[in-house]
């Protein structure tokens, strides 16, 4: 088991697109963090660079005190779970699984087939050792793939989206999986995925990204409920956050129709962070209800569809050709029709600089590469 | 199966469903439609192959006279035994095994390095894979001449410049030694861009991913060639070794041109033998007898062929890692 830390990391392809820009990041010792990001924001990247697939243009990465810079991939004691799962077709689930321990242990063949028996038995395959990956549903594929890396005992996982080709069932039950096994090995995980949700399920931190750029680093519970910016805010949470044109006017946020008085220490830092071009209001759904004439902070909408979603409605109200969600559970009778206000709490509220996009209401929204670097001093733990 | 229905039951039959041997099941249909879809090619195969490779084994059986085929003289198997008894058929027969033995490995090797070497990020690779393709695309008689010119002992440049370091470079075509030499590289600089070709495509279908796991996995890359490459090419391989080596045995533009099968007999192989009797010595009977020889030593070393490398390439992927198997 190691920490991985990165110091000004570049991967920059063919002198001109940047993939990964400046990247400062401490992954600490048996942590499960997730590279989350858009199509091309670096996430597969920089997981490459730490398994050795891609050269690093400029920087360090160190796997416990060793910089791999210059170490061969299968000398970092790092093992890989690839997205399409890059099992060998030619050979079977036995042979896939020890393929590595054979060519980099001088383990003697009894001591190996113990291990790839044991990984099997942990991953619920040992009926399919003799089987070939064609013969095997993609969930059981996928455990394969997880085994293969299991059984090499490494110091770090690396997972590229390793569920993105399972059924919405399957993926939810191998979230599970992935977690009980990590739980068990405490093996150091970076976890590559594009669906936030897995991201915020699973991981004891979450990296996200956007265009190389690192954005936000921080639990799951701080991404959701403090983005850093309106990048973080719109990327992170289902559905997407809402927001509003506003402007700040002595101690209020003033939009189209509606007003909202703001605590003083929020008038401050508003105050004090703004640049002066607009704001931009961000609420989560979750937040939003349809208002009664007690509640103070009230934006006028109407109802456009009501959909109800098993244990959640949601609520789609329109307001100057912008939708706002509401979410409120199935409970909720909504009987209104047309013309309704949608209410929040103000200590639920974002809001975002228009040019700068910070988050001017986080304590340490001003830098995120401090903040980062921070975050992951500080949120070792396990979730 | 029956498809049951009341009123599938009560039509009258159409024409089809009224023959004996036709039933009104579907299956019974769908066999019949693609027999009906097959037939325009077992035509073809029939009057193309099968024909020819019956009346060939009947014209072996006679003196044929291609022009009064009734004056034909029935012989029986003389034709068979006076080849067996004849020292030139032997010749040619060890010429074309020599040929083979030559010819196939390189036809086989040469393009695989060369689709391997340009398969990766290498500078030029485009114009490389043209280089390498190019050749195939001239006729087997320009081939030849191209290579005649290059190995000409007086003007030639191989020997212009292999006179500056050799007092006399041999005379390539005339050379009991270097002529068979000489035409196996002449026919693999012309016909090794095909192979090149299916080897590239073959190459290019294994995906990246199972490289990056391999040296994820600490293979280096001759273990990555023999334990990825080498299985996962295997079908492009087999075929490729199988049209080569029949391909082979049926050599016979290059060498005619070439060196007419000299000298002396040096390269003279099967079909260039069968060609002197056919059209050198108007023995059509005797020539359809090497024919049908020819024929069963292609056949049987193709079957033979098929079974050995299928074998020998479930035991490479068997022995990838060796022992410790259930299976």
């Amino acid at each position: 088991m190691s920490d991985i830390s990165f110091e000004s990391v570049r991967k920059v392809y063919n002198e001109e697109i940047i993939a990964v820009d400046d990247f400062d990041l401490t992954i600490e010792d048996g942590e499960f963090v997730s590279i989350v990001g858009p199509s091309g924001s670096g996430k597969s990247t920089l997981l490459r660079m730490i398994a050795g697939l891609e050269e690093i243009s400029s920087g360090t990465i160190a796997i416990g005190d060793r910089p791999v810079n210059e170490i061969p991939p299968q000398h970092r004691g790092v093992a890989m779970v690839f997205q399409n799962y890059a099992l060998y077709p030619h050979m079977n689930v036995r042979k896939n699984m020890s393929y590595g321990l054979k060519l980099t242990s001088d383990l003697p063949k009894d001591d190996v087939r113990e291990r790839v028996e044991e990984a099997a038995e942990m991953m619920g395959i040992e009926d399919l050792l003799n089987k070939r990956p064609s013969e095997l549903s993609g969930g059981q594929q996928q455990r394969v793939a997880t085994g293969r890396a299991i059984v090499r005992d490494p110091e770090v996982f690396l997972m590229d989206e390793p569920l993105s080709n399972l059924d919405a069932k399957l993926r939810l039950h191998m979230r599970t999986e992935l977690q009980r096994i990590q739980d068990d090995l405490e093996t150091t995980t970076v976890y590559v995925t594009h669906d936030q949700e897995e991201a915020l399920t699973m991981s004891d931190r979450i990296v996200v990204l956007d265009a190389g750029d690192l954005q936000q680093v921080g639990t799951p519970e701080e991404v959701f409920e403090q983005p850093a910016n309106l990048f973080v805010a719109r990327f992170i949470g289902s559905p997407t956050m809402n927001f509003l044109e506003v402007s700040y006017d002595e101690g209020a946020l003033v939009g189209d129709g509606f007003s909202v008085d703001l605590p003083a220490a929020m008038a401050d830092r508003i105050e004090t962070g703004r640049s002066g071009s607009g704001l931009r209001l961000g609420i989560r759904p979750a937040a939003l209800s349809i208002a009664d004439e007690t509640d103070e902070c009230r934006i006028p909408a109407e109802i456009d569809v009501v959909e109800p979603a098993g244990s959640d409605t949601y609520v789609y109200l329109e307001r100057d050709g912008a939708e706002l969600t509401v979410r409120t559970e199935s409970s909720t009778e909504i009987t209104a029709q047309g013309a309704v206000e949608a209410t929040f709490d103000v200590s639920d509220i974002h809001v975002f600089d228009i040019d700068s996009e910070q988050n001017l209401l986080l304590d340490e929204g001003e830098d995120v590469s401090i903040e980062a670097t921070a975050s992951s001093a500080s949120s070792a733990s396990k979730t | 199966m029956s498809t049951g229905s009341t009123a599938d039951t009560d039509r009258p039959k159409g024409l089809l469903e009224r023959l004996p041997f036709v039933s009104d099941s579907r299956s019974a249909r769908e066999s019949l439609a693609g027999i009906g879809f097959a037939s325009p090619f077992l035509a073809l195969f029939g009057l193309f192959l099968l024909f020819p490779l019956a009346y060939g084994f009947y014209i072996s059986l006679f003196n044929w006279d291609p022009v009064f085929i009734g004056q034909s003289e029935f012989v029986g198997l003389s034709n068979y035994t006076r080849m067996f008894e004849d020292p030139v058929f032997w010749t040619s027969l060890t010429n074309s095994l020599l040929w083979t033995l030559m010819i196939v490995p390189l036809v086989i090797t040469v393009p695989l390095v060369l689709a391997l070497a340009v398969t990766k990020d290498v500078r030029g690779k485009w114009f490389l894979r043209t280089v390498f393709f190019s050749p195939s695309m001239l006729t087997v008689a320009v081939v030849a001449l191209i290579w005649m010119q290059l190995y000409e002992p007086t003007y030639g440049p191989i020997s212009y410049y292999l006179g500056f370091i050799m007092e006399n470079p041999p005379n390539w075509l005339n050379s009991h030694t270097y002529a068979m030499p000489a035409v196996v590289i002449a026919s693999l600089w012309g016909g090794m861009g095909v192979n090149f070709v299916i080897f590239i495509a073959a190459r290019q279908g294994i995906p990246e991913r199972l490289y990056e796991a391999a040296r994820l996995d600490g293979a280096s890359t001759w273990q990555m060639f023999r334990d990825i490459t080498l299985p996962q090419m295997k079908h492009a391989l087999l075929f490729v070794m199988i049209t080569s080596l029949i391909a082979s045995f049926q050599v016979f533009e290059i060498i005619f041109i070439m060196t007419d099968g000299g000298p002396g007999q040096n390269t003279q192989t099967m079909v260039v033998f069968l060609y002197e009797a056919a059209f050198g010595n108007q023995n059509f009977g005797y020539a359809a007898a090497i024919g049908y020889v020819l024929f069963v030593i292609l056949f049987v070393i193709s079957v033979a062929n098929y079974y050995l490398l299928e074998g020998y390439t479930s035991r490479v992927e068997g022995e990838v890692i060796e022992g410790d198997t259930n299976e």
